[in-house]
């Protein structure tokens, strides 16, 4: 045994932390959570189930009883893992096979932290002949502001996530006050006792209503009041409205709306044409793809997006989600949008399991032949 | 020590995905070009299965971002409460009381389909055959309203084909307004037959108190 690991060996808390009954209680930790958290999707839906039980370091169990949640656990899983490869393995010829599937198994681990902390997942939802080159958040909303109107627009935007009554955000010269927000709120043209807003669908007032467990249904609204310097304006604002609301602050006219979260992409998508083929005398969609123009850096190219057949570029990969008709009959295509830096780390984690594994074996057949001989 | 120093690095990770919520970025907006060749076309004689039209949240985010926004005001007639529209549908009324309707002012672009195929297309949602009731004798005709403005609207009143059937029955009482290169409001008011008489004279007032929005 090497000296360093010796060393660490007598270290207290290494030793602690590669114990067995640590991986054991993770191990049955996480088959509790798995099963808790599947279950627990058919009452609080996919995507709050999924936060409580998986992306939450700790959540009270039946409203009071603390218990640690998906993501504490796999961190001391890996802490874990870590350690025993440090202290435990014996690094020699024969046990290569078997170090090479650990590191494998703890750059699976790496990849998935990866994964979870850099992946953004949107869409591009396009009506054949529209273009754009931001995609759109499922469930994350945020209050956009522009100048003017015009084709290409400089927004600022605030994330809805950070909107609490009393709290102000600075956005370019003006000032913005959150004075309600409801995460889920209907709208309704008869006025409330509170403060009068402007608002241009005719909204006087908004109602706090429960959230929804499919998070993705939730529409907030919120009133909020900009200030220029010389001028301020109580505005209502809801998410379900279709145009951004014009003001006329300072001289300027500025665009506020509450709409999907937006993220910016490096390249322009445009839907040239959206193509769908029929199940013979049938009215149910067979395949459906989209023709698509993509424009990046002057550089012009069309490329066709349909099933298992995305569009790739850098870390970004774009596939055919969905199409729509809509009462016109117009097709409307929906994109995927995912962003993904570490998208390739899975596959480098199977090969180096794989690479472990072929070592292993063919170590094995070596050390026996050896014995045969 | 150590511990502190473990603990220290778990709450450090806890905020790794923590932002700044101010952020900017530049948007590209690419509009199809105008002209609608599909407008008004009978999409419930196509069968088209129903999740394929509105229950994905990207697609009613695009129909709304696409709907065209009607220049028009109107006034809610006492008793029926008005909720914020969304897309192509500008706002919907529900009425208070014993006999409840809902009604909706729709604004589509162009022509959308134009009289004949409104009426064909209305008659099928609530199930009248209109060959049938003309055999009966039984014909509708669009009575056209007066409105401020020069404008004028075209009344189609289905209760008067449905004066045997139960007051149970469905039925519908819609008028079309032409905005000439704007768009088309549909103003539609539907319920059981009983309801939808009983709201007639809302509706009319409703369909009086149109105006053009010049703010």
């Amino acid at each position: 045994m090497n000296n360093w690991r010796k060393e660490l060996h007598k270290h207290r808390l290494i030793k602690t932390l590669s114990s067995i009954r640590i991986t054991v209680t993770c191990l049955a930790l996480l088959f509790i959570l798995t099963f808790w958290g599947t279950v627990a999707q058919i009452d609080q839906g996919l995507y709050a189930a999924q936060e409580r039980f998986f992306f939450s370091w700790f959540f009270l169990a039946g409203g009071f009883f603390p218990f640690p949640g998906a993501k504490l656990v796999l961190w001391i899983f890996f802490i874990n893992l870590v350690c025993v490869s440090l202290v435990r393995f014996v690094f020699d010829r024969r046990h290569l096979g078997i170090t090479i599937i650990h590191m494998g198994l703890l750059s699976y681990f790496v990849a998935a932290f990866v994964t979870f902390y850099v992946t953004v997942e949107s869409h591009v939802t396009l009506l054949e002949g529209a273009g754009t080159n931001v995609s759109q958040a499922y469930r994350d909303w945020e209050l956009s502001v522009w100048e003017g109107d015009d084709q290409k627009r400089n927004v600022t935007a605030v994330d809805a996530s950070s909107f609490a009554p009393g709290k102000t955000f600075q956005v370019n010269d003006l000032s913005i006050e959150v004075e309600n927000y409801y995460h889920n709120a209907k709208a309704y043209t008869s006025p409330s006792d509170s403060t009068e807003a402007v608002n241009q669908s005719g909204i006087k007032s908004l109602a706090k209503i429960p959230s929804d467990k499919e998070s993705e249904k939730n529409v907030p609204g919120g009133i909020f009041t900009i200030s220029g310097k010389s001028v301020s304006v109580h505005v209502l604002l809801f998410g379900g409205e279709a145009t951004a609301q014009p003001l006329k602050i300072d001289g300027k006219t500025i665009h506020v709306q509450l709409r999907h979260k937006n993220f910016q992409l490096p390249f322009l998508v445009k839907l040239k044409s959206f193509e769908m083929d029929m199940h013979p005398g049938t009215q149910i969609a067979k395949s459906y793809r989209s023709m698509v123009t993509f424009e990046h850096d002057g550089l012009t190219r069309e490329v066709t997006i349909w099933m298992n057949h995305p569009l790739r570029f850098k870390e970004y990969t774009l596939y055919q989600a969905s199409y729509s008709i809509d009462q016109w009959g117009r097709e409307h295509s929906t994109l995927a949008v995912v962003k993904n830096a570490g998208r390739l780390m899975p596959y480098v984690a199977s090969f180096i399991t794989f690479s472990g594994l072929v070592t292993h074996f063919l170590l094995m057949g070596l050390s026996s032949r050896k014995k045969h001989v | 020590m150590k511990k502190l120093f473990f603990l220290s690095l778990l709450i450090a990770l806890s905020g790794c995905e923590k932002t700044t919520p101010v952020h900017h970025y530049q948007e590209i907006v690419i509009e199809p070009a105008s002209g609608d060749p599909h407008a008004g076309l009978d999409l419930s004689a196509m069968h088209l299965p129903a999740q394929q039209q509105t229950n994905d949240p990207a697609m009613q985010q695009m129909l709304q971002n696409s709907a065209v926004k009607a220049p028009i005001a109107w006034d809610t007639p006492t008793g029926w409460q008005a909720l914020p529209g969304e897309g192509m549908r500008l706002v919907t009324f529900n009425s208070e009381g014993k006999d409840p309707v809902s009604c909706t002012i729709v604004s589509l672009g162009g022509m959308a389909g134009g009289l004949d195929e409104n009426i064909n297309r209305w008659a099928k949602q609530i199930h009248i055959d209109l060959n049938e009731k003309k055999s009966q004798g039984l014909t509708l005709t669009a009575q056209t309203i007066e409105l401020s403005g020069g404008m004028a609207l075209s009344l189609i009143d289905f209760t008067q084909l449905q004066a045997q059937d139960e007051a149970s029955t469905d039925s519908m009482i819609a008028a079309i307004l032409n905005l000439e290169d704007i768009s088309t409001i549909f103003i539609k008011m539907t319920g059981a037959k009983e309801a939808v008489i009983a709201n007639r004279e809302k509706f009319l007032s409703l369909c009086h108190s149109l105006r053009l929005d010049h703010e």
